[in-house]
């Protein structure tokens, strides 16, 4: 039978989980899909703000065009 | 050789930005599917932002590579960069590259995935790729350096391997990525050089990552390596044999070993640290779990007289099927003399067994023997073997030896035994 931990880390990887990791307790599984899911967050968080200083250093002849291939 | 587990979780935290220490719980999962999470976890961080990030490497055509080095050095960052950089037109992402600082670029190459950006980095100037190595150096990140060996042309792995010391060499050999690039890494390098390690490899105590590295590398260079460390003062060999004793890599000494010049081994085996039971005890541990008898055939005859001793009254508790493995091991690899001179050596009920194990083979094993005795005068040490057969035993083996080539020699000297 799949646990919840199991299948929420199933969910972040977008697959299965190494049959290996069976030996792990529920809240380590948990432990381990929760730091994922953060680090997933951290990143996106990191590609936003790194789009909004970029647009503020392009030059605004080209900020135009740039932001319609960024936000099409 | 297996996957390093505590290497593999380095890996994977440094991947979901998180302490090593806070995966604790992944030490006893094989390091095979801890790296296998891994592979999963790359694909899904780069995915996760896959579109925007593809958008993000669309826009930065629109833009000259001036200004797209100041946007990703001050807006977006290493680990952006680091995504974005796959997906770039190789010769556009080199051309960027060329605008970044080397510190930077440091930090890039810290976050990217090499398999990801195969193209451009083989494309980055050698000197570029040596100059960010030693920021790489200077700030220890041999998972890094590890992870783009095999991504290198040859001119960048040489500037790469110029630009480090022997102890950073060892310890990026180490944590390598694919362990499979070690041994065109070991090829590039000059005899001084790999002299050099192996005697950083005894100063700085990194026997560990050394014979690790070993167990990769091709026979030839494991015994152009193993060489090298003999032609060193004994206390290098003596450092080796220390670690091995106390990590329990007697598993990786004892290839080395045989991969070694004659002389070489010959010298090994004279060593005073390897001539204590203890010692002996544990070498032969080696061989019998990882049934790395021919390893011990063939350093057994080099061995002073009082550590043959010691080793055959070990051989006493080997058992049948261990014998068996030593008699397969010295028909496959032609170690018949020093397999007979060590059964000579044994008491008188364990050569039994060995006579025993021997005369029930197959003929292909017998004809084997027989050669090797013609060829290497065993006669006199295989005799006596054999003589401890019981009598309707030796009978037997006489009748069989009867009908086999180069056996008339024997059969004399077992009728005067």
């Amino acid at each position: 039978m799949t646990s919840d931990a199991r299948r929420t880390l199933e969910n972040e990887l977008d697959g299965r989980v190494p049959d290996g990791l069976s030996t792990l307790k529920e809240e380590e599984l948990t432990d381990f899909a929760d730091r994922l899911h953060a680090a997933k967050e951290r990143q996106s968080q990191a590609l936003e703000s790194g789009i909004d200083q970029a647009l503020a250093i392009v030059p605004r002849l080209a900020r135009g065009s740039v932001r319609k291939i960024l936000f099409k | 050789m297996s996957l390093n587990g505590g290497v593999e979780i380095l890996k994977l935290a440094r991947l979901v930005d998180t302490e090593p220490e806070q995966l604790a719980y992944l030490q006893y999962v094989a390091p095979q599917d801890i790296r296998d999470l891994r592979e999963q976890v790359t694909v899904v961080m780069v995915d996760a932002d896959r579109q925007m990030l593809q958008r993000v490497a669309s826009a930065t055509k629109l833009i000259p590579g001036k200004l797209a080095a100041v946007i990703g050095e001050r807006a977006f960052g290493p680990l952006l960069c680091a995504r974005v950089t796959g997906l770039l037109e190789p010769s556009r992402a080199v051309e960027i590259a060329g605008r970044l600082s080397t510190d930077f670029l440091a930090e890039v190459a810290v976050m990217l995935d090499p398999r990801r950006a195969s193209r451009v980095i083989a494309e980055i100037p050698a000197k570029q790729i040596g100059d960010i190595t030693a920021v790489l150096a200077e700030r220890e990140e041999f998972i890094a350096m590890g992870g783009f060996v095999g991504h290198l042309p040859e001119a960048s792995l040489r500037a790469a391997t110029d630009a480090v010391d022997d102890e950073t060499l060892l310890l990026t050999a180490y944590v390598i990525e694919a362990t499979s690039n070690l041994g065109a890494l070991v090829g590039l390098l000059s005899d001084e050089r790999l002299e050099s390690i192996i005697h950083n490899a005894h100063e700085l105590d990194l026997w560990v990552e050394a014979l690790d590295v070993l167990s990769y590398v091709s026979e030839e260079q494991r015994g152009q390596l193993g060489d090298i460390a003999a032609a060193l003062d004994d206390e290098v060999l003596d450092g080796m044999v220390r670690t091995a004793q106390r990590e329990g890599l007697w598993a990786d000494v004892l290839p080395v070993t045989r991969a070694m010049s004659p002389d070489s081994r010959a010298r090994f085996a004279k060593l005073g640290s390897i001539q204590t039971r203890p010692m002996l005890a544990s070498i032969v541990d080696a061989a019998s779990q990882r049934g790395l008898w021919a390893e011990l055939l063939v350093l057994l005859p080099l061995l002073p007289a009082a550590a043959r001793r010691r080793i055959a009254a070990l051989g006493t508790g080997f058992g049948r099927s261990i014998f068996e493995q030593i008699i397969h091991a010295a028909n496959d690899h032609g170690l018949w003399a020093p397999l007979v001179g060590f059964a000579a050596e044994l008491e008188q009920r364990t050569q039994l067994q060995v006579a025993e194990l021997i005369a029930a083979t197959d003929d292909k094993v017998l004809d084997g023997l027989l050669k090797a005795m013609a060829k290497d005068g065993l006669k006199d040490e295989l005799a006596g073997v054999m003589s401890t057969l019981k009598d309707a035993d030796r009978e037997r083996f006489s009748k069989r030896l009867a009908k086999r080539k180069n056996s008339d020699k024997l059969t004399e000297a077992l009728e005067a035994a």
